[in-house]
């Protein structure tokens, strides 16, 4: 097509050649970079302090945790996972409904179930090889349909489920507010941790290894012996493990369980993880970039606020960066002859 | 298996499908009217209140909104692309149809709407096409975009039409059970289902969808067709929302966020209509008649009795089962082309 002839014009001068690579393989952080700039000289005198920074980074915290997950199940071609908000909202409410029984039973049961929703999607879409945006969507509609009927509409609450044993209910609600050394928040910890751990996982195990060939080309991966259906399988299980530890969290941040718990979370985490690098189509990217992706979007919205735009004049603007970005990106991937999209 | 189904290979794999479960891909084809039939004669069996003209006219009247939107949908999922957009565009088009026709009058606030959806859809081809960016990503940025760009608009409130005449034409009965409404719907239905069918754009967008590539070597513009099927998308999901806004009389720039969203309505009936995410399969009717299907369920839910919570719960379970019958169907056609490498060497020749 267009891309062929253009392929020929290509100019391999250097300088060129270095920008493009640069910002394919680290543009979020390029991008993080420019609004530091932007944010100091709009800012300057409380934007880049100690505790702003802190702020910036917390806010986006349950996001990025949650994005960790779905970056498997992205980075394994399989676009996204539409049921994110029902996960969430699902072990949201286990937790605080088995709160009774002890602390590590609800983060255990929490996590549980999580990962049992990410086990039949796993089960649906990378052993049966159903839709993944589809099935996902009637797994969304049916469990918070399911989750509504249930609980009447009705929110619970752990003071009212635990009952007296109240020192059950502060430790739970301590979970998102604790601050290590009286400065860093646990829920920051925790997210750059997994991250860490992540990035392990995708370039040092067999598993990574096997994930990585079967996002890039799954026929390929087939064919090369890898278990295709099971790699695909445990993305997703750990798409709803993560989805599990953000339930939990977020119901431990609002101090309730509920149906809505999690709304909007199916697209905020896909707008981390393409700002981020990793492409949908699978095979490319890192968790590094992804907790740049959640950077960026903190630090956008803050400079907008110092800058005095409301919430709606933000979604205004950041619809419009997320594309610029993400088209920066992709096209520095094409003039490197490394995408052919 | 990817998602973008480029390639010879695929195309033997859909027809190798297609040969071996050939009886099943009869009901599989009609599954829309089985199921239409279904629920229908079931509703009119246990609901009460299910079978009256009344109600019938509600059904008809409540389907309008997402059989407009699933048709455009249609359009671009046929075309192999996807348009995440339309929740907003239906709000753009509601929204710019109310202020702009309580200044200078209805007829150039409803051209001025839907200029806008168009000028939305032209601005996500062109981004997919010229910039190259993935159809997904364009669309999701556009979402919130124009979602930003009506809550600045309308300042987060609610805005009312000045004169009511319409509204009340609008939800008039001017033949037998049928209001203005649902016969646009019905016209606007007919009018792509021939678009698709009988013009040169609409088999361009089926190759499309089937092969981009090959589209393009047989000598079709297809970034231009892409611009078309994302404006008649974005343009469809103005012209609900402009029917929506004038029927109701007002316009609010977050429709559909509490409840049901009529977006994820809209994908979940395009694919209960048979309508394939991978392009160049699909029928607008079909979607249309999917949508119908819907409203009639969740009235006749209603009916009986049950709220919200079921309706959705009712939906997810019935595109599950639609989805694990269309998976477990192919999984068994992979299995056997594994087995029988000959026969089907022979199949393609």
């Amino acid at each position: 097509m267009s891309d062929k002839t253009r392929a020929v014009r290509f100019d391999n001068s250097a300088m060129r050649l270095r920008f493009l690579t640069l910002m394919s393989r680290s543009g979020v952080y390029v991008m993080i970079l420019l609004l530091l700039i932007v944010g100091t000289i709009v800012a300057p005198n409380i934007f880049l302090t100690f505790n702003n920074m802190i702020d910036v980074i917390e806010v986006g915290a349950l996001l990025g945790t949650v994005a960790l997950g779905v970056t498997f199940v992205t980075y394994s071609g399989h676009f996204v996972d539409l049921s994110i908000p029902s996960i969430m909202a699902f072990s949201g409410i286990i937790a605080v409904q088995i709160l009774p029984l002890g602390l590590p039973v609800s983060i255990f049961g929490a996590l549980l179930t999580g990962c049992a929703i990410g086990a039949v999607n796993g089960f649906m879409i990378g052993k049966l090889k159903a839709n993944p945006i589809i099935w996902t969507l009637a797994v969304q509609f049916l469990v918070s349909g399911m989750l509504k009927w249930a609980y009447t509409g009705n929110q619970i609450y752990p003071d009212a489920v635990a009952g007296i044993n109240m020192r059950v209910v502060d430790a739970f609600y301590a979970i998102y507010r604790t601050r290590l050394f009286g400065a860093i928040p646990l829920i920051v910890v925790i997210m750059l941790a997994l991250a860490l751990i992540c990035q392990l996982v995708l370039f040092k195990t067999r598993y990574g290894q096997q994930l990585r060939v079967t996002g890039s080309n799954i026929k390929a991966a087939k064919c090369s012996g890898i278990n295709t259906e099971r790699t695909v399988w445990i993305a997703f299980v750990l798409c709803g493990l993560f989805g599990g530890i953000g339930g939990l969290l977020l119901s431990s941040l609002s101090k309730l369980g509920a149906f809505y718990m999690g709304e909007g979370y199916d697209f905020s985490t896909i707008t981390a993880i393409v700002l981020g690098g990793v492409t949908l189509l699978g095979g490319r990217g890192n968790f590094a970039g992804v907790i740049g992706g959640v950077i960026t979007l903190g630090l956008l919205s803050n400079i907008l606020t110092f800058i005095g735009l409301g919430t709606f004049e933000q979604l205004f603007v950041k619809g419009f960066v997320f594309i610029l970005i993400v088209w920066l990106n992709t096209f520095s991937l094409r003039k490197l002859g490394r995408d052919y999209v | 298996m990817s998602n973008t189904s480029i390639g010879p290979a695929a195309a033997a794999d859909r027809r190798t499908r297609v040969k071996s479960i050939k009886w099943s891909n009869v009901i599989n084809e009609n599954r829309i009217y089985i199921m239409f039939a279904i629920v229908f004669i079931t509703m009119a069996i246990i609901a009460p209140n299910f079978l009256n003209l009344f109600n019938i006219a509600n059904i008809l009247k409540g389907a309008t909104l997402c059989a407009i939107v699933s048709v455009g949908f249609t359009v671009v999922l046929i075309s192999g692309y996807l348009d995440l957009s339309v929740g907003s565009m239906i709000n753009l088009g509601a929204v710019v149809v109310i202020a702009v026709g309580n200044k200078t009058g209805l007829v150039p606030g409803i051209l001025a709407a839907v200029a806008a959806g168009m000028i939305g859809g032209l601005v996500n081809g062109l981004f997919v096409t010229k910039g190259k960016i993935h159809a997904f990503i364009v669309t999701l940025g556009m979402l919130s975009t124009v979602k930003g760009l009506l809550y600045m608009i309308t300042g987060s409130a609610s805005i009312n039409i000045r004169d009511f005449a319409i509204v009340n034409y609008m939800e008039s009965k001017v033949l037998w059970i049928f209001t203005p409404k649902v016969l646009i719907t019905l016209a606007l239905v007919v009018l792509i289902a021939l678009l698709l069918r009988k013009t040169r754009a609409g088999r361009v967008f089926f190759l499309m969808g089937g092969n981009r590539e090959t589209a393009w070597f047989a000598g079709y513009n297809t970034d231009r067709y892409a611009l078309f099927a994302f404006m008649i998308s974005a343009g469809m999901a103005a012209i609900g929302g402009i029917l929506f806004a004038l029927s109701t009389g007002t316009a609010v720039p977050n429709m559909g966020e509490k409840g049901l969203n009529p977006q994820l309505l809209v994908i979940a009936a395009t694919i209960i209509g048979g309508t394939s995410m991978n392009g160049g399969k699909g029928s607008v009717v079909k979607s249309a008649f999917a949508v119908l299907t819907l409203t009639m369920l969740f009235n006749g839910f209603s009916c009986l009795g049950s709220g919200y919570e079921v309706q959705i719960a009712a939906s997810g379970l019935i595109l599950a089962a639609i989805v694990s019958y269309e998976a477990y169907s192919s999984y068994k056609a992979d299995l056997r082309r594994g087995q029988r490498m000959k026969l089907l060497s022979q199949l393609d020749n």
